[in-house]
């Protein structure tokens, strides 16, 4: 086929998502970045003040501190989730391990059910006095945790939300890790053994090295996902109590259909993006530098 | 030799260690934290009222009350619509979703797997990108979009953002890429047109990619509760998540817990069953997915 018939089939079937993707998601950015230079509110007409949207969200206290939260509850949910998921895809690629698609699958099951029902149960399981934990506390005679009010506490709340990230989203991370331990050769594995390697220097030495790539995804991933939640927050706290996790998302939220102000939400919206974006960048560059 | 190394084998592979005791008490450990909040949610939905909230927790309900699932569906609760209807809503939006879904990636897997043209490697690593994307940074402007669209307020709206994933582009073609090209030469030889190609060889051979992708989009579809929350306004047009969402706040059925529970578990039953009678498919996307690193 000449390059040029290539060219047009390829475009031709390429194109009707590509439009789409054009439309629904490059198109949201861009005129993210634009409106984030105006004053505008939702009803009335934009007009351009510059950096001023920058300039006043690098001073509001709201902002930094919906940053704070936002970094606070992503590191408290990602790094146990990863340490978590990694050990489990470990123990699950022991060849001794029996039913190992068993495990995986019931571990699947709260990463493929939705935010909000899982969030009203875990609403009750966090109840103070009532609730599952409280009342299993009251059994076990540990009387101290009955009352505690898991999600209306500001040091608690952002704590309680990881907690309920965790729960959720860890076996995904699992499965990513589990796919990357399989597809080392395992006939390296097994000569290493052979000459007297121990568990530990095999993962080291074998594993590790060759799963890095993909932790780098993951943790790329997982971090970013995570800052982005919106649901968990909601269903907890709503942002509360005071501003102790009124996180990114939920700060755009409430400054574009709360509040009307739009350019402001916006200029929040390129920042929380450039933010992820370079966050992304860093992380594919240093463990680039370290292989 | 060969007698030595299974003999050795068998010494150091499979002993059973102390290693192997936590690894299993990890994943038994692990397991309950996972499924014990869901089997609760179970029996909350069956208990009544007065049961769901107890000390100590009853995991059996002293009495079944299956009609908690009727009131769930069917009571109208919101402005004179019910759970159930919303449940119509949610599953128009993910099968149609999910079948776009399979068409779009499937055509543009294959271009991008097939042909040469210039921008090919930017379009497909800027789709990739995307799906790194904080999907609450983007909310704003899509709503903008679809407003000016005439979209707002309309199921439509739920569905056409979401027909393209740059993670289904990408399962697509990673698949696709694997077919080898001689069956596609030998079409060509006989006379047949693209569309003909794309028709009779490459549909009929994307069953796994179809399966995977229609089941991870359907997921994500009928899970999604931001984009409803803030593109829907009639309650006519709302989905089960913002439905059940409107539950857990309402603040007559505020004490409805069995009720509450009762629809968690109707909102959670799609998607599992899904995954659970597909889930091959759908683990083999996700590796697929960790493959772009």
């Amino acid at each position: 086929m000449s390059s040029r018939r290539q060219a047009v089939t390829g475009l031709t079937f390429t194109s009707p998502a590509i439009i789409a993707f054009l439309i629904f998601w490059l198109l949201p950015v861009a005129l993210t970045l634009f409106y984030s230079f105006t004053t505008w509110r939702l009803g009335s007409s934009a007009s351009f003040v510059g950096v001023q949207n920058f300039v006043d969200l690098l001073g509001d206290p709201l902002f930094i501190s919906a940053t704070l939260a936002s970094l606070k509850i992503a590191a408290f949910a990602v790094i146990p989730s990863l340490l978590l998921a990694m050990l489990l895809a470990i123990a699950l690629a022991d060849p001794r391990i029996r039913l190992g698609r068993f495990w995986r699958v019931l571990f699947m099951v709260p990463v493929v059910t939705d935010w909000v029902a899982t969030g009203l149960v875990w609403q009750l399981i966090l109840l103070p006095n009532q609730g599952v934990l409280a009342s299993m506390a009251q059994s076990l005679g540990l009387d101290f945790l009955v009352r505690v009010p898991w999600t209306a506490d500001a040091t608690l709340a952002p704590i309680a939300i990881a907690v309920f990230i965790i729960w959720k989203q860890t076996s995904l991370y699992m499965i990513f890790f589990y796919a990357a331990i399989r597809s080392v050769p395992g006939d390296v594995i097994e000569a290493a053994r052979v000459d007297g390697a121990t568990p530990w220097q095999v993962f080291w030495r074998i594993t590790w090295p060759l799963m890095r790539p993909i932790t780098v995804f993951v943790v790329v991933l997982s971090f970013i996902t995570t800052l982005g939640l919106f649901e968990p927050v909601y269903m907890l706290t709503g942002g509360g109590p005071a501003n102790a996790t009124r996180t990114l998302p939920i700060f755009l939220y409430e400054n574009f259909f709360t509040y009307a102000r739009s350019g402001y939400a916006s200029a929040a919206g390129v920042l929380f993006l450039a933010g992820s974006l370079a966050f992304a960048v860093i992380c594919s560059r240093i463990m680039k530098e370290e292989a | 030799m060969t007698v030595v190394h299974a003999r050795r084998r068998r010494t150091v592979a499979n002993r059973p260690t102390v290693g192997l005791f936590f690894k299993y008490l990890l994943l038994v450990m692990y397991l309950l934290f996972a499924i014990v909040p869901l089997l609760w949610m179970l029996s909350a939905a069956f208990k009544a009222r007065e049961d769901v909230l107890t000390v100590p927790v009853q995991w059996i309900p002293p009495t079944w009350h299956p009609e908690n699932f009727a009131l769930a569906l069917f009571e109208p609760r919101f402005t004179g619509h019910s759970f159930g209807e919303f449940l119509l809503n949610s599953t128009i939006v993910a099968t149609v979703t999910a079948l776009a879904a399979v068409v779009l990636s499937i055509s543009v897997g294959y271009g991008f797997a097939k042909f040469r043209f210039r921008g090919r490697e930017g379009l497909l690593w800027t789709l990739l990108g995307s799906t790194l994307l904080p999907f609450s940074s983007v909310v704003i402007p899509l709503f903008l979009i679809i407003k000016s669209m005439g979209m707002y307020d309309t199921l439509i709206a739920l569905i056409v953002p979401f027909v393209v994933s740059g993670q289904a582009v990408f399962i697509a073609r990673q698949f696709l890429t694997a077919i080898p090209d001689d069956y596609l030469e030998a079409a060509r030889l006989d006379g047949a047109s693209e569309w003909r190609i794309f028709r009779s060889i490459i549909v009929p051979m994307s069953g796994p990619v179809i399966t995977t992708v229609a089941v991870m989009t359907f997921m994500t579809s009928w899970t999604m509760f931001l984009w409803p929350l803030v593109v829907e306004s009639s309650q006519s047009n709302y989905t089960a998540p913002l439905g059940l969402s409107l539950l857990g706040i309402g603040a007559t059925f505020q004490t409805d817990y069995q009720v509450w529970m009762a629809g968690a578990t109707i909102a959670i039953v799609p998607p599992l069953v899904f995954f659970l009678i597909l889930e091959r498919p759908y683990m083999r996307g996700l590796e697929a997915m960790s493959g772009l690193k």
